[in-house]
């Protein structure tokens, strides 16, 4: 490790890395092991899978496309905005990151339920409520999985090279056209890693969802949400969502392998 | 310091675990499970308990009855379990992890509960069956939802529920916010709560919610938690639970 | 004073930056001329760069181009860059990574309402203008450092400028390909008609190049004229430093070079082949008054043009077979005594010879 060639790490380093790959590979073989792999097809074609990962996809996408279309912007800001407070608005863009999910959801509510800052007369004007429908569920989701993009995001920008905008400045190109020729490609791979983070944390999340959004099947409860009820009373079909869960996440880790951390 | 309790002693401070005893010279310590619906009431009680009898600790842990027979089937360190409903204990029992056989020591019964004021005008069950209100369940696989559904099918009406909480502390929270305009919860939650209402049900749809408890197998304490059991089943411990608005056998 | 003009550039610059520094420059630049912006490093000739093509704001001053005026801090008129209609090869040539050569010089020629569809096919176009077709689909990872910075030159000619910015156009690359690539760049900037502005450090790119120099040192301008004025009135030390220096352009072939003087220099370097850059420091130039004798292996008669002396030092200027620059001492000047015919020696050793 002290060379220019790639050799093996020494004997410390790789028992404490070998710790490390049980601590996550333990689980995994925990729940292959107890998997009902006779029962897993009904189970997984059941109404309360086929709800809950329906849901989950649905909103976990959405999210990922809001966290992207304002993630973006808010990214930008911080990075090539220098104005004052930006340290504390960049600590409240983080703040989801760092808020345990159920506090999250709580506030969520008390800006956006019936009875919130904003929830409240945006009910009495026109009916429209956010908690208890597919809609909040979504707003739980890009809540806390938009920082992930919003970081990503940001520290690409910062290693772009401004000269290169200024060049697509100078060479013709107005500011709209710098950024959508220039900018957004250069920094492609990382926006492509920032959305895949923020989705794969969408997917996962339950414990906003829950505060705000409500459990209900077939309308807010999500694939965490069915296995967090379902281990009450239906292990397999907790262990089977679960399966489906760990599967949809070794996806992204594996599609975001070292090639999407390349920049330009 | 022989081999075995070093190691316990370094264990525990290592890890912090629940119902590692400090260094076990200091006093006992019971670790009590107990459903979500019994959380004032055992609060005062684990007081009221240390306050007669100072040699020992009371840890109570609160949470659904089914998360926490899972956990206590899954090995988790507690002593006493009570439970809201019988098929739980049940469970228990069945799998062996309980010392003696169980007790019912109170009763409760639900209630429809309502945000202070009744915003929206919440009469009766029939209401549960309005889509066009924000109603509130416990989720099906939890007690109170059993309890809910029962209610609801003897009454002949179909729920539309917006939410199935899950647990009824979650749904209590929901409705004092006025998120939900009515759920159904436990008698003993309202009397609780200064920030919700409760409309009766007629008796003949009610459930009667029977509250078990007894000392688990596994637990290192059974004199210190026998000393518990016995007390909440006391003269002392049926006045604070009927003060807390459970009735008692 | 500066002359009103109604077409070329006429920059007054000043810009502050955060660390004390303070840029504070005046640069004309007539249609058809080529200046070249000298000066050392940490002067101030990037920030001048981009100032001028909008990119870093002014503090306080002027900008025209054409009777346009670009910027105009008092009046409150600013045009942004991409309306400036400025042509620019930047330090570094800042090729867009992620597009082909095709679509870099696309990315020029979309000024003004061109479609994509129409910048592509005049992409392809402009390309086989400059002999760069073939590397039209290449990533400029893949191109080299002169072949970049022949499209790079491409890209800002692509745009039809009004005015020609070249930032170091050389310096990225290596010594084998500098001349080749000058003297290139030198037929480009003759066929551009608006007005040329250069960025150098290089003194033999600046004398080779110029039609005007200005030199530019901690952000102010310390001497602008032509080069001759430069090479003999140099007002700084550093203007001294790189002015002086003598530039010869000759064929090299066994030691020999041609420099069209009707006798060959020698040269220490017995490989170089071909054409060659020389250049002689005027201290490396002994002058004398009889033919002397000694080591020198150039040795050749002349006359003295002209002298100046200033302070300890003198300048010579000494005329046909082969006019050069000579600096010798004062004392030494008056010892001699020259004011016609003398001997000029120059060792082998003191030439130094780059590929040209």
């Amino acid at each position: 490790m002290t060379g220019l060639r790639p050799d093996r790490p020494p004997g410390a380093v790789m028992a404490a890395a070998l710790l490390g790959l049980a601590l996550f590979a333990a689980p995994l073989v925990g729940l292959l092991a107890r998997t009902p792999w006779s029962r897993i097809g009904s189970v997984l074609t059941g109404p309360v899978a086929t709800d809950a990962l329906r849901i989950s996809l649905l909103t976990s996408l959405a999210a990922a496309a809001v966290a992207t279309a304002l993630g973006i912007p808010l990214a930008w800001v911080l990075a090539r905005w220098e104005f004052p407070g930006r340290s504390l608005v960049r600590g409240l863009v983080l703040l989801p990151m760092v808020l345990p999910p159920v506090v999250g959801g709580a506030a969520l509510l008390y800006a956006f339920g019936r009875r919130g800052l904003i929830g409240e007369p945006v009910y009495d004007a026109t009916g429209l409520l956010l908690p208890f429908s597919g809609w909040g569920v979504v707003v739980a989701n890009a809540f806390v999985a938009t920082p992930f993009l919003v970081v990503t995001v940001e520290a690409a920008l910062r290693n772009l090279d401004p000269r290169f905008e200024a060049a697509g400045s100078v060479l013709g190109g107005g500011r709209w056209r710098v950024f959508r020729r220039i900018t957004l490609p250069m920094i492609g791979p990382s926006v492509g890693a920032g959305v895949l983070l923020a989705w794969a944390r969408a997917l996962g999340e339950f414990g906003a969802t829950v505060t705000f959004a409500g459990n209900l099947q077939g309308r807010t409860q999500t694939m965490p949400l069915a296995v967090f009820v379902a281990l009450e009373q239906d292990r397999d079909t907790a262990i089977a969502l679960s399966l489906v869960l760990v599967a949809v996440s070794l996806a992204v880790l594996v599609v975001l392998r070292d090639r999407w951390w390349r920049s330009w | 310091m022989t081999p075995a309790p070093l190691l316990r002693f370094l264990v525990c401070t290592a890890l912090l675990l629940p119902g590692c005893a400090a260094g076990g010279t200091a006093g006992e310590h019971v670790l009590v499970f107990a459903a979500a619906s019994l959380t004032d009431a055992f609060a005062d009680l684990a007081e009221a308990f240390e306050a007669a009898d100072p040699g020992i600790e009371v840890t109570v842990s609160t949470g659904a009855s089914s998360a926490l027979r899972e956990q206590i089937l899954e090995g988790a360190p507690a002593d006493v379990y009570a439970s809201a409903n019988e098929a739980n204990m049940r469970l228990i029992v069945e799998a062996g992890e309980a010392a003696a056989a169980p007790v019912v020591f109170a009763r409760n019964d639900l209630v429809i509960a309502v945000p202070a004021g009744n915003p929206a005008g919440v009469t009766g069950l029939g209401d549960f069956a309005r889509a066009e209100l924000l109603i509130g369940l416990c989720a099906a696989q939890v007690p109170c939802g059993d309890f809910g559904r029962q209610v609801l099918a003897a009454a002949g009406i179909v729920p539309e529920p917006d939410t199935d909480e899950p647990n009824v502390r979650a749904l209590l929270t929901k409705i004092e916010d006025g998120e939900l305009d009515a759920g159904l919860v436990y008698r003993t939650d309202v009397a609780a709560s200064r920030r919700v209402e409760g409309i009766e049900i007629p008796n003949r749809f009610n459930v009667e919610a029977s509250y078990p408890i007894v000392v688990l197998a596994g637990s290192a304490r059974p004199e210190a938690a026998g000393a518990f059991v016995a007390f909440v089943r006391s003269e002392n411990g049926r006045a604070i639970l009927e003060a807390r608005g459970f009735t008692v056998p | 004073m500066v002359a009103i003009l109604v077409s070329g550039l006429e920059a007054r610059v000043v810009v502050r930056r955060g660390s004390g520094f303070r840029l504070d420059a005046e640069i004309t630049v007539p249609d058809r001329t080529t200046v070249v912006l000298l000066g050392p490093n940490g002067a101030g000739k990037s920030t001048m760069v981009w100032a001028i093509a909008g990119a870093i704001p002014l503090d306080e001053g002027r900008i025209t181009l054409g009777g346009r005026v670009l910027d105009d801090r008092a009046a409150g008129i600013r045009v942004e860059p991409p309306n400036r209609r400025i042509g620019a090869v930047f330090q570094d040539v800042l090729l867009f990574p992620h597009l082909t050569v095709a679509g870099n010089v696309a990315y020029a020629l979309r000024r003004g309402c061109r479609s994509e569809r129409r910048a592509r096919a005049a992409a392809g176009d402009w390309l086989e203008h400059f002999g760069l077709e073939r590397l039209a689909h290449l990533h400029p990872a893949r191109l080299s450092g002169g072949e970049a910075q022949q499209v790079g030159l491409a890209r800002a000619l692509a745009g039809e400028p009004d005015l020609l910015l070249l930032d170091e156009p050389l310096s990225a690359l290596d010594v084998a390909a500098r001349g080749h690539f000058r003297r290139m760049l030198a037929g480009h900037l003759a066929g551009f008609e608006g007005p040329r502005l250069l960025i150098t450090h290089d003194p033999a790119e600046a004398f080779l190049l110029a039609d005007r120099v200005v030199v530019l040192e901690d952000g102010a301008v310390t001497h602008a004229g032509s080069p001759d004025d430069l090479r003999r009135h140099p007002e700084t030390a550093y203007a001294a430093d790189l002015a002086g220096v003598n530039l010869l352009t000759g064929t090299a072939r066994s030691g020999l070079v041609d420099v069209g003087a009707g006798f060959p220099l020698r040269i220490a370097d017995d490989d170089a082949d071909g054409p060659v850059l020389l250049t002689i420091h005027p201290r490396a130039i002994s002058i004398h008054a009889r033919p002397p004798e000694g080591s020198p292996r150039n040795v050749w008669r002349t006359a003295v043009r002209s002298a100046e002396t200033a302070g300890e030092h003198a300048r010579v200027q000494v005329g046909d077979p082969l006019p050069l620059t000579a600096e010798i001492t004062a004392g030494a000047f008056r010892e001699l005594g020259i004011t016609g015919e003398c001997w000029v020696a120059v060792e082998a050793a003191e030439i130094t010879v780059r590929p040209g």
